[in-house]
């Protein structure tokens, strides 16, 4: 960071929202940092307006709503015996999956055959899949996904499925979510000391450390902090922080959505 | 409904008003899963957080005081949620390779390569830490003034700044290397 001219200034110049420019031009006239910021700004700029922003497909934007009404419903007229996840049920999502790779395929054949470019590939593939409203929404979804998150569809598919698996296990309470999620602990808040004991001592044992990101980092010390934790508290999640000495470290347990002090005092 | 403010749909809601919470919902949820969807990288878990946040949002609906704007408490949710989720799948441990599994023609992967790996500003999001990342999606992408961005963060306003400036840096370098090789 270039720490002696102001580079907020530059920024504000590339956007265009100085009443008077002329500060922010003489800055960089004269300023060499400040000139190769202003091009990171304007190179920046570009690419947003360049950028299509991401939209819900009307077809998620209606399982997105059902799932989260069921999920309410069944939250108010009991425990809901099993977690409702937008995609609950949804095999065409799953399906979606292995659309991109056959597109991908298409479109890499077309590629090492010399004879026609990956798009035109993928653009034919994907115009001759879908045979429903059901599916056209599928083939929708899953050529933005290929086009705008290629890196992350050889493997984002299927990290995300057993990710959606674990948050199903989790809320169910099934105990394979014990060994997979070991540190996300859920318990009431008379047990609150008792969990605060166990923490520090996996703490003074070197077993928990720090790991970002985390919730409420400008209401702790980080500089004295050794270690961090989230756990579930009555159903809202709380963060334990470790701080000072490893041998005999004190405990901060802060609620997350407010950032308000639990432990101690709590 | 259309004219109601967010406060108040909010509260309509925490009396049980469904149409109130649809609204909100219709209001923000394009916004919420474009900010959720830069910071996850993967519709499948995005799709997740966004129904998390918003059932976060009715649940704690009575607790909104109105100390802040409702999106940016909104959006406080949405990335704390994002992070939890990013979190349980950095501690799930990969599934194993199936018996039999060959490893992948590299010539697939060059040809790929040449076809689809250019950076656009998505791809150029994911090679940031994700610290960087979200602050730059509120600052620059989403376009939140720098005390909005650190009130979602909960960070101060100096540390939202330097983030910024390294995230710009780290960020123009990446998108550089577009033209490099386009």
């Amino acid at each position: 960071m270039h720490e002696r001219h102001d580079l907020d200034l530059v920024a504000a110049f590339a956007r265009g929202t100085l009443e008077d420019p002329t500060p922010a031009r003489e800055l960089i006239e004269s300023c060499p940092d400040c000139a190769e910021y202003y091009e990171d700004n304007l190179l920046i700029l570009e690419a947003v307006r360049n950028d299509l922003t991401p939209r819900l497909t009307d077809l998620e934007r209606r399982r997105l709503r059902q799932s989260i009404w069921t999920e309410i419903d069944g939250s108010q007229t009991g425990p809901a015996a099993e977690r409702v996840t937008w995609r609950s049920g949804a095999w065409w999502y799953r399906m979606a999956g292995a659309v991109a790779v056959l597109a991908a395929v298409v479109a890499v054949g077309g590629v090492l055959l010399g004879g026609r470019g990956g798009d035109m590939a993928l653009e034919s593939t994907t115009a001759e899949l879908p045979r429903s409203e059901e599916e056209t929404a599928i083939a929708a979804a899953t050529t933005a996904a290929a086009d705008e998150f290629t890196p992350m569809a050889a493997d984002g598919g299927a990290s995300a499925t057993t990710g959606a698996a674990a948050d199903d296990t989790e809320q169910a309470g099934a105990p394979e979510e014990a060994t997979t999620d070991r540190a996300l602990r859920a318990f009431s808040a008379p047990d609150l000391p008792e969990v605060v004991a166990e923490f520090l001592d996996r703490v003074t044992g070197g077993e928990v450390g720090i790991e970002r990101p985390f919730a409420c980092e400008a209401e702790v010390d980080t500089e004295q902090l050794l270690a961090v934790e989230a756990a579930e508290m009555d159903g809202d999640r709380v963060w334990f922080f470790a701080f000072g000495n490893q041998e005999e470290p004190s405990v901060q347990v802060l609620r997350s959505e407010d950032c308000s002090v639990v432990y101690p005092n709590g | 409904m259309k004219d109601v403010a967010d406060p108040d749909l909010l509260a309509r809601a925490a009396r049980g008003d469904r149409a109130a919470f649809d609204e909100l919902m219709r209001r923000h949820e394009d916004r919420v899963f474009a900010v959720c969807l830069r910071i996850m990288r993967n519709r499948e878990s995005t799709l997740d957080a966004v129904q998390e946040t918003f059932l976060t949002v009715f649940r704690k609906a009575d607790q909104f005081r109105g100390d802040s704007q409702f999106s940016t408490w909104l959006y406080r949710v949405a990335v704390n949620t994002c992070y939890d989720l990013l979190r349980r799948m950095k501690r799930r441990p990969a599934d194993p390779l199936p018996e039999g599994y060959e490893p992948p023609d590299r010539r697939v992967d060059a040809a790929l390569s040449s076809v689809e790996l250019r950076p656009g500003l998505t791809t150029a999001l994911a090679s940031l830490s994700e610290e960087f990342r979200t602050t730059l999606v509120l600052a620059d992408v989403e376009g939140l003034p720098i005390g909005e961005v650190a009130e979602i963060l909960q960070v101060a306003q100096g540390t939202v700044k330097s983030r910024l400036h390294r995230a710009r840096k780290e960020l123009a370098r990446i998108l550089g290397n577009r033209e490099a090789w386009g």
